[in-house]
């Protein structure tokens, strides 16, 4: 059986590989992480021995050492250490100035500091420095630096860097959130203490001697110049009064001046009246010519306006009338009369056309034989032509009657006819035409001509209308000839033309002509009436005006003269007038300078009066100060005298160095109440002011390593266990899927007839070789992780010692885990198989088809054959696709929930330094500076926006409740910090009132609006603020009350002139320390990548475990599936077509990881980050969508890696032989 | 048969697997040409380099020496893509083990490689050309060998192929479905003017072929023109 291990392990080689791997990856960060935090926080207590802190501290005023004894004698006070302390600044070798608190120590408290280094000093006087302090300001032993000491800074060199009790102080420093690398501890022995004290002494002594003598001289000096002072007085006193008599004689001169200049005054006043009155008068003949300008303008306008309408009316009246005449003329009328008599319908081109055919058939009557008298009227020729028309007609009837045919013929054939009924009437008939019958012609000749001649009238007669024109004739014609007719009708065409122009209408009847003359011919008539009246109403008015017609030119002459005269007057008024101005300004320049003449007069006589006085007041001040200097003198220098003698006593009263104390460093019963036992040493010290008192476990200390510890324990520990918890179940399930691969093997052993039991013993054997080799990569990766943070963190803390320490619980718990998991995944899985048949397990699982369900059947039914080709592939194998799922749902988890840890400090971070601290430094003094002081800090050269803000440590209650918080009184409108509430929006420091921290309120059960007692003084609510970390409330200044805690005052300014700043500071009385934002941002920095490299480390092996996965399930997918992509390839598919339909099952992959894998990981970070808030910090879930992004981008990026990878071992595969693969 | 066009055009083409006394010479210098519509039988026992020589020519092998060409190109010349593309679009495969994809449906077999066609009807005409007008939605489990393997003629065909390459179509089938087989590809060659090369170990299926070329030892021994070849109807093995 044990052979058949090796032929397991090779053909499942990179499965098994895989396993092993991520299992090695699982135990390699359980060991890496756990032991790196187990280093640290060895070296650490290595380091800080807790032991060295005492149990509870005293700080009061300066008291005998003796009282210490009385403390120690007290039950349950196992020790007590005494000594002197005090803050002072100090120099480093490089000149910086830091603030320093400074101890004195003797051997009982030497024994507690373990010295780091060292240095031989010789005799030479040494201090030293605590470790962290040094390190962080590159001192070392051997250095030489400056304290400050009385005013003046003393040299001495350092001979060793200590850790001592205040070394747990600045261990890790970030209660307050500024790391205050500045503020350091300092020890001197009490020895040099004590010598320096003597030598202060003596010097002291010998500054009293000279002191005295100092008095001595003073005195003397001083009545010295007490006489001198007094001679000096007197002798201004003489002069004084010579002064006063020349001022008297003095002033009665001015004042005669000034009546001069009063009476000038007067006469001055009195012409310029006059010239005013004159200047007024100019003024009102001005207007007054301007009136008479106007109205002259005005009868002008308006004569040249009625000579110009006479004029036009005249021109009117000639045209009017002329037309009038024309109509009126005798023939007009003549002819209009006529028509009046004619029918008014008569056509007027009738009449035309009527004349015309009338003369026409004139002309054809006449060479007819029709005759007329030319000169009878028109009317007369046409009833002669109607009577010819007549006789033609009558002709024509004769010559065409069929008796004269019949009498024709016979005379044609011979026969004599005359005497036949009808020859006469018809040889009348034919003589009309042919006269020749009358001379003995033929007449039948006769006849024929006659006939002709006849019929042509005929025809004319009854074709051209003639009857009719030459009745229109009978009538129009009547009274004229042919030329007066034709004249008559010229002129009825010329007026027709006319009236119709003037009535606007054609004219076309006779009736028309007459209704448009008579209407017309009454228009012109009454256009002249009324011109006629226009004109005489303008006469009129000229009468009136009494202005002839003829007279007007004339008239309009003599205006236009008057204007001009008038208007040159006018131009000549202002010249007069500006002269006179002139005058008045003269007049009063004058009078302008009269009264400051008269001031100037008074103001002298005045100020000389004051001098005078001032003089004298000077000279009975300078005695008075005379006589009480003189009497101070006297007092002072007994008082001086006095003092010194005080002094003397004092110095020789004092008691030595060493008895003096102002700090008791108190060690307890462990196993007793300790601030029962601190109260009872108080108690002892009742008569003495203690400035400070507290127990170790209350003195923040130990809260502040535990708070940044903390996240680092969670980081090297929580995480990992959750992680090696998920590579766990990897694990499991990996093993099971490889149980599963094994299949057929199982069944082939199964067939050859080995037991169960053997086949389980040989998998198990199979994972035991797993397992162990996991377990070693493990701890070799884990050694590696750890060497690498513990490098890490022995660059961020600065311990003189670091050493490596293997987490062997934890690495042992790893070892187990991995083993069981293992084991009992492959127990299972052998177990399930085994059941099977063998000849079933031999053989491939039936395919996929049948088993399709039907919902996905039905969602792929019309899906292209690739992608229906694809699915089947990824449901072939359904539990490896989950197992993959979860696998990359938990590389998801674990990088989005590593992610939350850097945005959460980032936050931090951000939220503090970015958005509430805007100032560059915070100072802390003793007590609050005045504005005096302020005012001094602001007009430093190098600093701005210099403001108070006073730092109260006070008591909040409300409902019963009460809570320690830290208040912040601030300048109301402050820029230099800025709060804000949960919704991200900026809250106004309340001018009345308290903005309260949430954390606060919400242990108190306050809200906005709510009144609070701070420190027993009531505060409104305002608003509540959002902070997570350094919570403070915040008050305005204006209603802030008492000193406060500690003075501070924020400010700006430049890094380049911070050593500026503190030189400054460090020569003002109440000066603490001062914490640069930039410093303590860059500290938190640095403390904050400790995580950052926890997580990163996280997230690396998570994408390896995902890839690896990923990978594995790939490649698995693409064997199972050989023969047929080979088939595909054969038919012709690119490998691009392939993969990028086998690409669905990674893409369906990565979102169901991604979506369950991301709630899981904002989980697992909330729950994380909750660990490591405390009181004081709060870790918030700040994962925004740039993280949910970036892990969603790096997952998907190595599934594509991966996928391309696997894809990549297509290319090897042979065709051929894949093709032919039987099933 | 030399007024025919030449499809394709093998020459010396030579191949060998193994190395030093354990190299076998699977094709000594083996050279023919594929006339455009005929039906070519290759016969020889197994070994005799037919497969080889079948898988040279529809491009998924490669000789060691001589060339294939087809349509001006030499298959040795042209890359990994060009190939794939020679095998989609100019050469139809017909398996022994008809290899169709055990989840899809008859018609989605055959229409995983009609997409080179643009006729949308192609599937279901050449599914209806085999004689499975019927069964389109069968899955192949749910069918015979037989049809599986008319399946798989009707998918080679759907890309309409220059070149229909049958290695043993009969091999895994009963004579009786074996003759239907065979029958659909005279029908292809004589109906429908198809290229047909069919590599077989059966002498007999030689009977109804234009040609019949016999390899022994990876050579030729033997070119024979069948002036009158027999029906597939006649064809006994």
């Amino acid at each position: 059986m044990r052979r058949m291990i090796l032929p397991i392990l090779k053909k499942y080689w990179k499965l098994l590989l895989s396993a092993m791997l991520v299992s090695a990856l699982g135990c390699g960060i359980m060991v890496g992480m756990s032991g790196a935090y187990l280093s640290l926080d060895r070296s650490l207590n290595d380091y800080v021995q807790e032991d060295m802190y005492p149990h509870a501290f005293i700080t009061t005023e300066v008291v005998n050492r003796e009282r210490g004894g009385d403390i120690a004698a007290l039950p349950g006070v196992t020790a007590v250490n005494t000594r002197i302390c005090g803050d002072t600044f100090m120099t480093d070798p490089n000149g910086r100035y830091l603030s320093v608190r400074v101890f004195s120590y003797d051997d009982s408290l030497l024994q507690k500091f373990t010295r780091w280094d060292e240095s031989d000093c010789g005799d030479a006087e040494t201090v030293m420095l605590e470790y962290n302090f040094a390190v962080d300001n590159g001192i070392k032993a051997g250095d030489k630096v400056s304290f400050r000491v009385d005013d003046e800074y003393r040299d001495y060199y350092v001979e060793s860097i200590v850790t001592a009790p205040e070394t747990l102080s600045v261990q890790i420093t970030d209660d307050s959130w500024g790391i205050n690398t500045d503020f350091g501890y300092a020890y001197f022995s009490t020895e040099l203490l004590k010598k320096e004290y003597e030598k202060d002494r003596e010097k002291a002594k010998q500054e009293l001697d000279d002191h005295g003598v100092e008095i001595d001289d003073a005195e003397k000096e001083a009545n010295e110049t007490l006489d001198d002072s007094l001679k000096k007085l007197e002798e201004a006193k003489e002069k004084l009064d010579e002064k006063n008599k020349e001022f008297q004689e003095a002033s009665k001169d001015a004042r005669e001046q000034k009546q001069k200049l009063l009476d000038t005054e007067r006469d001055l006043k009195k012409t310029r009246r006059e010239l005013e009155q004159k200047i007024k008068d100019l003024e009102d003949a001005r207007k007054k010519l301007k009136d008479a300008q106007k109205q002259l303008a005005e009868s002008i306008d308006k004569l040249e306006q009625a000579k110009s309408s006479l004029a036009e009316i005249d021109r009117n009246l000639s045209e009017l009338n002329a037309s009038y005449d024309q109509l009126n003329a005798r023939d007009v009328k003549q002819l209009i009369d006529k028509m009046r008599s004619a029918p008014a319908d008569t056509k007027l081109n009738d009449i035309y056309s009527a004349f015309a055919v009338f003369r026409e058939f004139l002309g054809v009557a006449s060479a007819n034989g029709f005759t007329y008298d030319p000169n009878a009227s028109v009317s007369e020729i046409s009833q002669g032509l109607l009577m010819f028309v007549n006789v033609v007609e009558t002709d024509y009837a004769i010559l065409n009657s069929e008796g004269a045919g019949q009498l024709i013929q016979a005379a044609a054939m011979g026969m004599d006819i005359s005497g036949q009924p009808g020859y006469e009437q018809l040889v009348q008939a034919i003589c009309r035409y042919d006269d020749s019958l009358l001379q003995g012609g033929d007449i039948v000749t006769a006849y024929q001509n006659a006939l002709v001649k006849n019929a042509a009238l005929h025809e004319q007669i009854q074709s051209g209308g003639v009857i009719d024109a030459l009745m229109l004739m009978t009538v129009f014609g009547e009274g004229a000839t042919i030329t007066e007719m034709q004249a008559n009708l010229a002129k009825l065409r010329a007026l027709t033309d006319t009236l119709s122009e003037a009535v606007g209408r054609p004219i076309n009847t006779v009736g028309e002509l007459v209704s448009a003359y008579d209407q017309t011919t009454s228009k012109l008539k009454k256009s002249i009436g009324e011109l006629q009246d226009q004109r005489d109403s303008i006469v009129s008015e000229l009468d009136k005006l009494g202005i002839k017609e003829k007279d007007i030119d004339k008239k309009l002459r003599e205006l236009k003269d008057q204007l001009g005269d008038a208007e040159k007057q006018y131009n000549e008024i202002p010249d007069a007038i500006t002269k006179l101005r002139d005058g008045i300004k003269e007049i009063e320049d004058g009078l302008a300078d009269i009264p400051g003449a008269i001031e100037e007069i008074d103001r002298q006589i005045k100020e000389a009066q004051e001098q005078l006085n001032e003089a004298y007041q000077e000279y009975d001040d300078g005695r008075r100060k005379y006589e009480t200097s003189l009497a101070d003198a006297v007092s002072e220098f007994a008082s001086l005298r006095e003092e010194l003698q005080n002094a003397y006593k004092e110095l020789d009263e004092e008691e030595g160095y060493d008895a003096l104390c102002n700090q008791f460093l108190l060690y307890f019963d462990p196993n007793m109440d300790q601030k029962e036992l601190l109260k009872k040493c108080e108690q002892v010290l009742d008569d003495v002011e203690i400035k400070k008192s507290f127990v170790y476990e209350d003195s923040g200390v130990k809260n502040r390593i535990d708070i940044n510890l903390e996240p680092i324990d969670t980081m090297s520990s929580f995480m990992p266990m959750v992680f090696f918890v998920v590579i766990l179940i990897v694990v499991f399930l990996f093993m099971s899927l490889i149980i599963r691969q094994c299949r057929r093997e199982i069944g082939i052993l199964r067939a050859l007839g080995f037991t169960k039991g053997s086949i389980r013993t040989l998998f198990c054997g199979v994972e035991l070789v797993v397992s162990i080799a996991a377990i070693a990569t493990g701890i070799a990766i884990g050694l590696g992780v750890m060497r690498y943070i513990c490098g890490y963190y022995q660059d961020f803390f600065p311990l003189p010692r670091f050493t490596n320490h293997l987490n062997y619980r934890i690495m042992a718990l790893a070892a187990v885990l991995t083993v069981v998991v293992g084991q009992v995944a492959t127990l299972i899985g052998t177990t399930l198989i085994s059941r099977i048949q063998p000849s079933e397990a031999m053989t491939r699982p039936a395919p996929v088809t049948a088993k399709t369900p039907r919902l996905l059947a039905a969602l792929t039914k019309n899906a292209k054959p690739m992608v229906k080709f694809s699915i089947s592939s990824m449901l072939r194998n359904k539990g490896r696709f989950v197992f993959s799922v979860i696998c990359v749902a938990a590389s998801v988890m674990m990088i989005f929930s590593s992610l939350a840890f850097i945005t959460s400090k980032n936050r931090i971070l951000h939220e503090l330094y970015e958005q509430r601290i805007r100032y560059d430094c915070q100072v802390f003094f003793e007590e609050q500076p005045d504005a005096e002081m302020m005012k001094e800090m602001s007009d430093l050269g190098f600093t701005s926006n210099v403001e108070p803000m006073i730092y109260y440590e006070s008591e909040i209650e409300f409902a019963g409740k009460k809570k320690d918080a830290v208040v912040n009184a601030l300048v109301k409108d402050t820029e230099q910090v800025c709060v804000f509430d949960s919704d991200g929006n900026r809250l106004e420091i309340p001018a009345e009132g308290i903005m309260l921290e949430r954390h606060l309120a919400e242990d108190l059960g306050a809200k906005a609006g709510d009144t609070v007692l701070v420190d027993g003084k009531p505060f409104r609510v305002t608003e509540i603020s959002e902070q997570s970390v350094s919570r403070f409330q915040y008050i305005s200044k204006e209603s802030a009350s008492g000193e406060g805690t500690l003075g501070c005052v924020i400010l700006d300014v430049d890094e380049a002139d911070e050593q500026k700043l503190l030189a400054y500071l460090t020569e003002t009385d109440t000066y603490l320390y001062s914490v640069f934002t930039r410093l303590a941002y860059e500290g938190n920095a640095k403390v904050f990548k400790t995580y950052d490299l926890a997580a990163y480390i996280i997230i690396g092996f998570a994408i390896i475990i995902g890839l690896t996965i990923v990978y594995n399930t790939t490649q698995t997918n693409l064997l199972e599936r050989k023969k047929e992509l080979c088939v595909l390839r054969t038919l012709g598919f690119q490998r691009s077509e392939i993969s990028a339909s086998l690409f669905v099952q990674s893409l369906l992959q990565f979102m169901f990881s991604c979506l369950i894998g991301l709630p899981a990981g904002i989980m697992v970070a909330k729950t994380a980050l909750k660990k490591i808030s405390t009181e004081g910090r709060e870790y918030v879930f700040a994962n925004g969508p740039k993280e949910y992004v970036f892990t969603i981008l790096l997952v998907f990026a190595y599934i594509v890696i991966s996928h391309v990878l696997a894809m990549n071992s297509m290319k090897k595969w042979d065709l051929v032989e894949n093709v032919k693969e039987k099933e | 048969m030399s007024e025919k066009n030449i499809v394709l055009s093998a020459k010396h083409l030579k191949k060998s697997y193994g190395k030093g006394e354990a190299t076998v010479q699977a094709l000594s210098d083996v050279s023919l040409d594929i006339y455009e519509g005929e039906l070519l039988a290759i016969l020889g026992s197994s070994g005799s380099g037919k497969s080889t020589l079948l898988n040279m020519l529809g491009g998924m092998d490669q000789p060691d020496e001589g060339s294939i060409t087809v349509g001006g190109r030499e298959l040795a010349k042209m890359k990994d893509k060009e190939l794939t593309r020679y095998r989609r679009e100019d050469v139809g495969f017909v398996f022994q083990s008809f290899n169709l994809i055990a989840e899809l449906t008859a018609k989605e077999n055959v229409a995983i490689t009609a997409s080179v066609q643009k006729d949308k009807d192609i599937v279901k005409n050449m599914l209806e050309l085999v004689g499975l007008g019927a069964k389109l939605n069968n899955y192949p489990m749910q069918m015979s060998g037989g049809e599986q393997q008319r399946v798989s003629i009707a998918r080679a065909l759907a890309k309409d192929p220059r070149l229909l390459l049958c290695d043993e179509p009969t091999g895994a089938l009963d004579f009786e479905t074996g003759k239907q087989i065979l029958i659909a590809l005279e029908k292809l060659v004589r109906v429908h003017g198809k290229t047909v090369v069919i590599v077989t170990h059966t002498q007999e299926i030689g009977r109804m072929a234009d040609r019949t070329i016999r390899m022994r030892s990876g050579k030729i021994i033997e070119q024979t023109v069948n002036e009158a070849p027999v029906s597939a109807e006649l064809v006994e093995w």
